[in-house]
C-alpha cells in the first residue's frame, strides 16, 4: 500500500509539480516549436507520451542487465542514446505497417523526438532517482509516461492560449516568438504554485 | 580490473549498436510498406514546380490523389496537355484533349497612359490596395492601375513590363499557374490558348461614350467587329467584343476595321506594344 501510494506521488509530481518543460525547462524546442495549433500540439504531446513509456521500459533493462552486471553504469548516456533512437526508428516503421492512420497523424512528430532532450532526460532523471528501489521497473515506467503526459499537458495549454493570441491586439513589436516567450514564462510562474503540494 | 572495463565497454556497445542495426534492418524488411509505383509514375510526368494550382500542396501529393483518390488528370495547368495525356496513359483514362496545347495568361487592357485619372493613388503601391480606394485611380473601373501586383506574383519571370508601362505576359515563359491572374483586383488577366493570336485588348463593360471618356483605347461596343467576322467569331458581350478563339480564323479583318484600335494580334504587339494610337 505504500509503494502504490509512492508511485501515485511521483505520478503527480512528475506531471504537475515538476514538470518537464515548465519546471526543468527540458524539450523547450518542440515547446515552441509545436506549439502554433492545438492539433499538431495534441499530435505531438501523443507521440511523447508514448516514446517516453517505451523508453522507460528499455533504458531500464539495458541499465540493469547490461551495464550494472558489466560495471560500466559510465556509459549510460550513450546507451540510452543508442536505445532511444533505435527505438522511435521501429515504431515508425511498426506503426507505418500495421497502423497508417496512426502513421499519418505522428508519423511526422516521431522523428522529431528521437533526439529530444526531454526524452533522455527521463532516462537519465529514472536512473538517478528511481533505480535500485523497489518496484523501480513500475515507478520508471508511470515517470516515463507521466513525464510525456505533463509535456503534452503543457504544450497544449501553450497551443490553445497562442490560439488565441493569434487574435489578440498585441503591441507590433512583440507578435510571434516573443509574446510565446513572455507567455511560456507566465505558465512557467504559474506550475511553480504547485510546488509546495507534495 | 581497469583493462576488462575497457573491454566490456567495447564490447556492450558495440554488441548494442550490432544488434540495433541488425534488428532494424529486418525490421525494415517485414515492416516495409509497398508504395503504390502508379503515384511515383504520375509524379514522374508532373513539371515538379510545386505551384499549388492543382489545389494540393505540391506535385507529390497531386500525384497521390490522382493514383490512390481517382482525382483527375487534367488540374495540372504548368503540365498542360503534354502532362494531361501522360498521367491518363499512366491511369488507363482515355482523354480527349484541345487542340492548341497548353493555356497562357493574357492580360486584356491596353490602356496605360491612355486612360485618364480622377485622382492620385499615394497609397502602397499594391493593385489590390490601390482598388480599395473608390476603385482605384482610373476612370475607367475595368484597366489596368499600374501598381504590377501580377508581375510581383509570377514566380516563373513570366511578366515583363513594357515600355507602355503595361505588365505583358511572355507567353513562353507562362505556366498558366493562376498566380497573376489571383492577383488582379480588376480581373483583366485571363487564361487563353498558346495558338490564339488576336485579341481584343479591352475589359471595360462600361457604355461605348462611357469608354471613349475614360480612355483612348477601349472597346466602345461600335459592332464592327462583329460585322466583319466572316466566321461569327466574334460576340458582343456586356458591351465587350470578345473573340471565341476555337472559331477564330486569324484574318486579321476585325483589327483592320477596330476604329479604336484595341484588337491587335500578337505579331503587332510584339513590335508596336500599345503605341498605333
Amino acid at each position: 500500500m505504500a509503494e502504490l501510494g509512492s508511485i501515485l506521488k511521483i505520478f503527480i509530481a512528475v506531471v504537475i509539480v515538476n514538470n518537464f518543460v515548465l519546471f526543468r525547462f527540458l524539450g523547450l524546442c518542440p515547446y515552441i516549436g509545436v506549439s502554433r495549433n492545438s492539433e499538431a500540439a495534441i499530435g505531438m504531446g501523443m507521440a511523447v507520451i508514448f516514446v517516453m513509456a517505451m523508453t522507460s521500459a528499455v533504458t531500464w533493462m539495458i541499465y540493469n542487465y547490461l551495464l550494472v552486471p558489466f560495471h560500466i553504469e559510465y556509459l549510460n548516456i550513450i546507451a540510452f542514446i543508442l536505445a532511444i533512437a533505435a527505438l522511435v526508428q521501429l515504431v515508425e516503421m511498426i506503426m507505418q505497417k500495421t497502423s497508417p492512420a496512426l502513421y499519418e497523424s505522428l508519423g511526422i512528430y516521431l522523428p522529431l523526438i528521437t533526439t529530444n532532450c526531454a526524452v533522455l532526460g527521463v532516462a537519465i532523471l529514472n536512473k538517478d532517482t528511481l533505480f535500485g528501489h523497489s518496484l523501480s521497473f513500475i515507478k520508471c515506467l508511470v515517470q516515463g509516461t507521466g513525464a510525456g503526459l505533463g509535456f503534452a499537458l503543457a504544450l497544449f495549454l501553450m497551443a490553445t492560449i497562442r490560439e488565441r493570441l493569434e487574435l489578440a491586439d498585441i503591441p507590433e513589436s512583440l507578435k510571434g516568438i516573443p509574446i510565446a516567450f513572455i507567455t511560456a514564462a507566465l505558465l512557467a510562474l504559474a506550475f511553480l504554485g504547485f510546488s509546495g503540494m507534495l | 580490473m581497469f583493462s576488462s572495463v575497457i573491454f566490456w565497454s567495447i564490447f556492450i556497445l558495440g554488441a548494442l549498436g550490432l544488434i540495433f542495426g541488425i534488428s532494424l534492418a529486418i525490421a525494415s524488411y517485414i515492416f516495409e510498406v509497398k508504395s503504390d509505383p502508379k503515384v511515383n509514375a504520375v509524379f514522374s510526368v508532373l513539371p515538379d514546380l510545386n505551384c499549388g494550382s492543382c489545389g494540393y500542396p505540391g506535385c507529390k501529393k497531386y500525384a497521390e490523389a490522382v493514383a490512390k483518390n481517382g482525382e483527375k488528370v487534367n488540374l495540372c495547368m504548368p503540365g498542360g496537355s503534354d502532362a494531361v495525356a501522360k498521367i491518363a496513359e499512366i491511369m488507363g483514362i482515355e482523354i480527349n484533349i484541345a487542340p492548341g496545347g497548353k493555356n497562357v495568361a493574357f492580360i486584356f487592357c491596353c490602356g496605360g497612359t491612355s486612360s485618364k485619372k480622377v485622382m492620385n493613388y499615394q497609397g502602397i503601391p499594391d493593385c489590390n490596395a490601390a482598388a480599395l480606394v473608390s476603385n482605384g485611380p482610373l476612370q475607367c473601373d475595368y484597366g489596368c492601375m499600374m501598381y504590377y501586383s501580377c508581375y510581383k506574383a509570377c514566380k516563373f519571370n513570366a511578366i515583363k513590363i513594357n515600355s507602355d508601362g503595361l505588365p505583358e505576359v511572355i507567353p513562353d515563359n507562362c505556366t498558366a499557374c493562376m498566380a497573376c491572374v489571383k492577383s488582379c483586383p480588376k480581373n483583366i488577366i485571363k487564361l487563353i490558348p498558346h495558338s490564339a493570336s488576336v485579341f481584343v485588348l479591352c475589359n471595360s463593360k462600361d457604355r461605348g461614350k462611357d469608354v471613349m471618356d475614360a480612355c483612348t483605347r477601349g472597346c466602345i461596343s461600335c459592332m464592327r467587329c462583329v460585322k466583319a467576322c466572316p466566321v461569327n467569331a466574334i460576340h458582343m458581350d456586356e458591351g465587350l467584343a470578345i473573340i471565341d478563339q476555337n472559331k477564330c480564323q486569324q484574318c486579321l479583318k476585325c483589327v483592320e476595321v477596330c476604329p479604336v484600335k484595341v484588337i491587335r494580334t500578337t505579331k503587332k504587339i510584339e513590335v508596336d506594344v500599345c503605341q498605333q494610337n
